[in-house]
């Protein structure tokens, strides 16, 4: 089964990133911040990473960085899904090594469109 | 305009502005009530929808194609609304209480190029005026 990494400082939102992704039949870690996932990327490899923008500790951006730094995520697909929309910010999503920018709120039927695209 | 008209239009305006820092405090603290009460509205709405979620998932494997599970999507892009509602109020909070401080400490207003004012208050994170499904772009 392939896994997905889900980040958000959301709880309802991870609930139902998770929901979604389960359904879709894909095995799901969350994590609470960049910080918590950046802990638990270490020592497993996943098929996707979708993480949110703002968040506490360590934002999204920093996150991608940071996995992008790993030999082990060096070509993971990393979504970065978040309320932010504008260019300057998906231009730095982009430049950190993001594959894609969704902007909240997301439609479940389209996040799993989005996920079956570019997971490896 | 002579010296006692002077003090007695600038006496009102400092009165005014010894007024507005508790009553901008007193808004951060209704904000944040706000927010308690949405985040655990929000909560129990999560809860019910998740027992309801399950139940129609488990009558049927073809759930997603059918007019329950159409709301099911919906009412999940709708649910969403506690996260951007959350961030937009913390922003709010967070010019208050920068707007207050500026109101205790003037000196901080006089940079010469206003930048230290213009710095401590939070950038707009959320852009959204409804729930409509945000865009998609793939690099």
């Amino acid at each position: 089964m392939q896994s997905i990494l889900a980040v958000d400082d959301s709880k309802s939102i991870r609930q139902m990133v998770a929901f979604t992704l389960k359904c879709a039949g894909y095995d799901v870690i969350e994590a609470e911040d960049g910080a918590d996932a950046l802990q638990k990327a270490k020592g497993r490899t996943v098929n996707l990473v979708l993480t949110d923008q703002n968040m506490p500790n360590l934002d999204g951006i920093s996150l991608v960085k940071n996995l992008r730094s790993m030999p082990s995520y060096a070509t993971t697909p990393i979504l970065i899904l978040t309320t932010e929309s504008s260019d300057e910010m998906k231009s730095k999503g982009r430049e950190a090594g993001a594959t894609g920018w969704l902007v909240k709120p997301f439609d479940p039927n389209r996040l799993v469109e989005i996920v079956k695209k570019v997971i490896r | 305009m002579n010296s006692s008209s002077i003090s007695s239009v600038a006496a009102p305006e400092s009165s005014v502005i010894g007024s507005v820092a508790p009553q901008l405090r007193l808004a951060q603290s209704e904000l944040t009530r706000v927010q308690s009460i949405i985040d655990d509205a929000s909560s129990q709405l999560m809860t019910s929808f998740d027992v309801l979620r399950e139940g129609i998932v488990q009558r049927s494997d073809n759930w997603v194609g059918t007019p329950e599970g159409q709301a099911i999507c919906t009412a999940m892009t709708a649910l969403q609304f506690q996260d951007m509602v959350g961030q937009l109020m913390s922003g709010v909070s967070n010019r208050i209480h920068v707007a207050a401080q500026l109101l205790d400490s003037p000196e901080a207003v006089g940079a010469p190029d206003g930048s230290s004012t213009a710095a401590g208050f939070p950038r707009e994170v959320v852009a959204q005026k409804d729930i409509t499904v945000g865009d998609i772009e793939l690099f």
